[in-house]
């Protein structure tokens, strides 16, 4: 009797077992996965609603866009549900959805260097249809700013995708430092001119190698107990460092991929740019540089460890700031980085070809590109990439702690526009791809696992090998106004 | 005609009775549908997409039957190699220290008198949080400018280091905290091992003038073998898939410097969707683990048919 019933038992819990695996799990509620990913609670849409689903990059920027989703929601009665992806598997988790055309993203978020390949690749919708079909709802689209419309937006001449955070490059300095009238006489003694927002990186080098103490040298005129270094860099396998040094080979004139799409990285001036930055300015960086992200800068800059930081994404601004409180006497200033192009990028947002709503997703969109949205994103210290709020003096000066970058973030967008240049690789099908293989490379010249020649020549391997021989480049679209080579930045005009 | 309870029972006893010969199948059915659908039906798509063309991100996607080329292209592909490399110092290097120092654990366990429960739970918290989720506390720790690791060695006068910005160190300090994770976990295989050997053994060789090394050598060592060759076997599959600590202390960097095979695998796979060339590594690693684990497992498999017999 016991044998049957334990024969009985076993049976219905292996049922048991089976009927639970394969429960769908309709539910949905706040969930953080291994994959990085973090979904807000899912209710039902309102009778009449559609649900669309953001995946957004995690960070600061999830919760203003689920407060903005709450208001879309009300207004719409439509519901958003706002999946929080981390970086380092954004690119990954969405492609891997796209490809497998499982529908669980509307919206797309996506960097710059990802725009052409996720365009190429069927991963985004051309928007153009749906933009003109929505006529004034999305009128607020028109404000974005040209410089990230056509590096962050266009490919092939359509419309896939609309920026709505940018992360373009400048530099921050201490200029309490720059203004000292001691530091200010020594530099000019020892280098022959006077010591300012350095226009060239050659004149960066000189002022990373000025700045750099030892314990018992004096830095406004007083002892330092600990090493203080020229500057800070984000030299580790991080999606950074590929932002720093192309900036440099960029004013150098040269680039990742040529014109006639075959890899430019072992051209003379491009590894000279490799050079300058493993040679001249790594060597005045702390030792962690070559592990750092751009978050380890910003706690080197805040913990008084460095006088400035090569071309950095100025969105930080509301971090660097926080070195006025915890250094005493720290003055932080933004600048464009030195020379004349440096990384001007943006997170965009397309919608997913996948979507069974793109009208309600396009609807969003244009609510969180509304002044309204993007006015309190900027209060909250994101970088928008609306011209109006960008160039709203009354905003910059009733948030200086958020957005004391814009007047520099308009300077270097608008010297974009000015100068057309946009680098190749941002018109190669094969972009995310590049711009990973470049992390890699890039990183091993500055740890020294390679010289600057043999990682470049690695790095060009690497592109012949994504894009299968020489990558096409499919910048037509720039018209005959585009320029090769990018035009110097017009310090003396702006006043630096 | 009606019938009673008792017929219905017994009607359906005899109707769903399984043969005794049948039973262990029946059991054993399950288990084998989740296996074979979690990972023979993977197995065989892996292998499947390694005879083909795949590159996830182009329209094609699935393309063309290429034979054995993929193969043909990996194990000429010099980054595969290089990474294959760095698994395998990785490997060796990590379990070495591991089974070193998990003994030299157990041993200190194992002579205890007071405290040996708290100690053996203590010891086992490392084992208990997730890889990724420490590893970017040790990230931290180990960072050249803020970390508190250069804060003790500069202590002692010694040159404060870039643990993981120097491609020689880099892997050494991955090294270190896969051993600061892992070793309590042989620790307490060892000390399971040596609890059960009869105190009866130790006496007599006390009796027969054994020092501690010798007892060590001719008595636990020997009583051990079969514990030693089970966690070396366990910790080196485990450490050949090495992937967590790495993606979180530096991302297989410095450059190349910690690009494990399961991270060049990753890169391939999921950054750039050639998942044809991924698949192809993965089977020539699983082949690889597959006879590196027959090899160790031979001595112990040849035991136990000899006893079953």
């Amino acid at each position: 009797m016991l044998k049957k019933w334990t024969r009985i038992i076993a049976v219905l819990s292996v049922a048991a077992l089976l009927a639970a695996a394969c429960d769908s799990g309709d539910d949905t509620t706040a969930t953080t996965a291994d994959n990085g990913e973090t979904s807000a609670a899912t209710e039902a849409p309102a009778e009449g609603g559609v649900t669309v689903n953001w995946a957004v990059l995690a960070g600061f920027y999830t919760d203003w866009a689920e407060e903005v989703a709450a208001e879309w929601e009300a207004e719409t009665g439509n519901n958003l549900n706002v999946v929080g992806i981390d970086f380092p598997v954004l690119y990954e988790n969405q492609v891997l959805e796209s490809v497998s055309d499982t529908g669980a993203y509307d919206i797309l978020t996506y960097d710059v260097g990802w725009k052409a390949e996720f365009s190429e690749s069927g991963h985004l919708l051309a928007l153009d249809d749906l933009l003109a079909a929505a006529g004034d709802a999305a009128s607020g689209l028109n404000d974005v700013h040209p410089a990230l419309l056509e590096t962050t937006s266009k490919w092939r001449g359509q419309t896939y995708g609309l920026p709505y955070y940018t992360f373009t490059m400048g530099m921050f300095y201490r200029c309490d430092l720059w203004e000292d009238p001691t530091e200010m006489a020594d530099f000019e003694a020892a280098y022959g001119y006077p010591l300012a927002v350095p226009r060239t990186y050659d004149q960066m080098a000189d002022m990373a190698e000025f700045f750099r103490r030892a314990p018992g040298d004096t830095l406004k005129g007083e002892a330092v107990a600990e090493d203080f270094y020229g500057i800070g860099l984000m030299a580790g396998r991080f999606p950074h460092v590929q932002d720093e040094i192309n900036s440099i080979a960029w004013t150098n004139g040269a680039k990742v991929i040529n014109d006639d799409g075959t890899p430019g990285v072992t051209d003379p001036e491009f590894v000279a740019a490799v050079d300058l930055y493993v040679n001249e300015l790594l060597p005045f960086a702390p030792p962690g540089a070559g592990t750092s992200a751009f978050n380890e800068v910003v706690g080197q800059m805040q913990s008084g460890l460095i006088s400035m930081t090569a071309g950095f994404y100025l969105d930080q601004y509301p971090n660097m700031i926080q070195t006025e409180q915890l250094i005493e006497g720290a003055r932080i200033c933004a600048a464009p980085s030195p020379g004349a192009h440096t990384w001007v990028g943006a997170f965009g947002l397309g919608i997913s070809p996948d979507s069974e709503n793109p009208e309600a997703a396009l609807s969003f969109l244009s609510f969180l590109f509304s002044e309204s949205a993007q006015r309190r994103f900027a209060e909250g210290g994101g970088s928008s990439t609306l011209t109006g709020i960008i160039s709203d003096d009354a905003l910059v000066s009733a948030n200086p702690l958020t957005t004391g970058h814009y007047p520099t973030l308009l300077e270097v967008l608008d010297h974009q526009v000015a100068s057309n240049y946009i680098a190749n690789y941002l018109f190669v099908p094969q972009g995310g791809k590049i711009y990973d293989e470049m992390t890699t490379w890039y990183s091993a010249a500055a740890a020294g696992e390679e010289t600057p020649q043999g990682a470049m020549e690695k790095m060009a391997e690497a592109i012949e090998r994504a894009c299968g021989g020489p990558c096409e480049v499919a910048n037509d679209a720039l018209g005959a106004g585009y320029s090769p080579t990018p035009a110097p930045f017009p310090y003396d005009e702006l006043g630096y | 005609m009606t019938l009673t309870d008792e017929q219905v029972s017994t009607d359906l006893t005899s109707r769903f009775r399984v043969s005794d010969r049948m039973y262990p199948y029946l059991l054993i059915t399950p288990a084998m549908i989740v296996v074979g659908f979690f990972a023979l039906y993977p197995l065989g798509y892996a292998v499947y997409l390694s005879l083909r063309h795949a590159d996830l991100t182009t329209a094609m996607g699935i393309g063309e039957f290429l034979g054995l080329e993929n193969y043909h292209f990996v194990l000429n592909d010099e980054f595969f190699w290089s990474a294959v490399r760095k698994t395998l110092i990785f490997s060796i290097g990590a379990v070495a220290i591991e089974l070193t120092l998990g003994m030299a654990i157990a041993l200190l366990l194992n002579g205890m008198r007071f405290l040996k429960g708290i100690a053996r739970s203590l010891i086992i918290l490392p084992i208990a949080v997730s890889p990724l989720a420490v590893g970017l506390i040790w990230r931290y720790m180990y960072h050249a400018d803020f970390g508190i690791f250069n804060a003790i060695v500069s202590t002692f006068g010694i040159p404060e280091q870039n643990w993981l910005g120097d491609p020689g160190l880099a892997m050494a300090s991955i090294i270190a905290f896969d051993v600061w994770q892992w070793t309590p976990f042989v620790a307490l295989i060892f000390l399971a091992g040596l609890q059960s050997v009869p105190s009866q053994v130790y006496e007599a060789g006390a009796i027969d003038g054994a020092s501690f090394w010798q007892s060590f050598r001719y008595i636990s060592v020997p009583m051990l073998s079969r514990a030693i060759i089970f966690v070396s076997l366990l910790r080196f599959i485990d450490a050949v898939r090495l992937y967590d600590s790495v993606f979180a202390l530096t991302a297989g960097g410095p450059g190349t410097a910690t690009e494990v095979l399961t991270f060049y695998i990753y890169r391939l796979g999921l950054r750039f969707f050639r998942v044809d060339l991924a698949s192809t590594m993965s089977i020539l690693f699983l082949y690889a683990t597959i006879v590196i684990a027959g090899l160790a497992l031979r001595r112990i498999m040849i035991q136990q048919s000899e006893l079953a017999e």
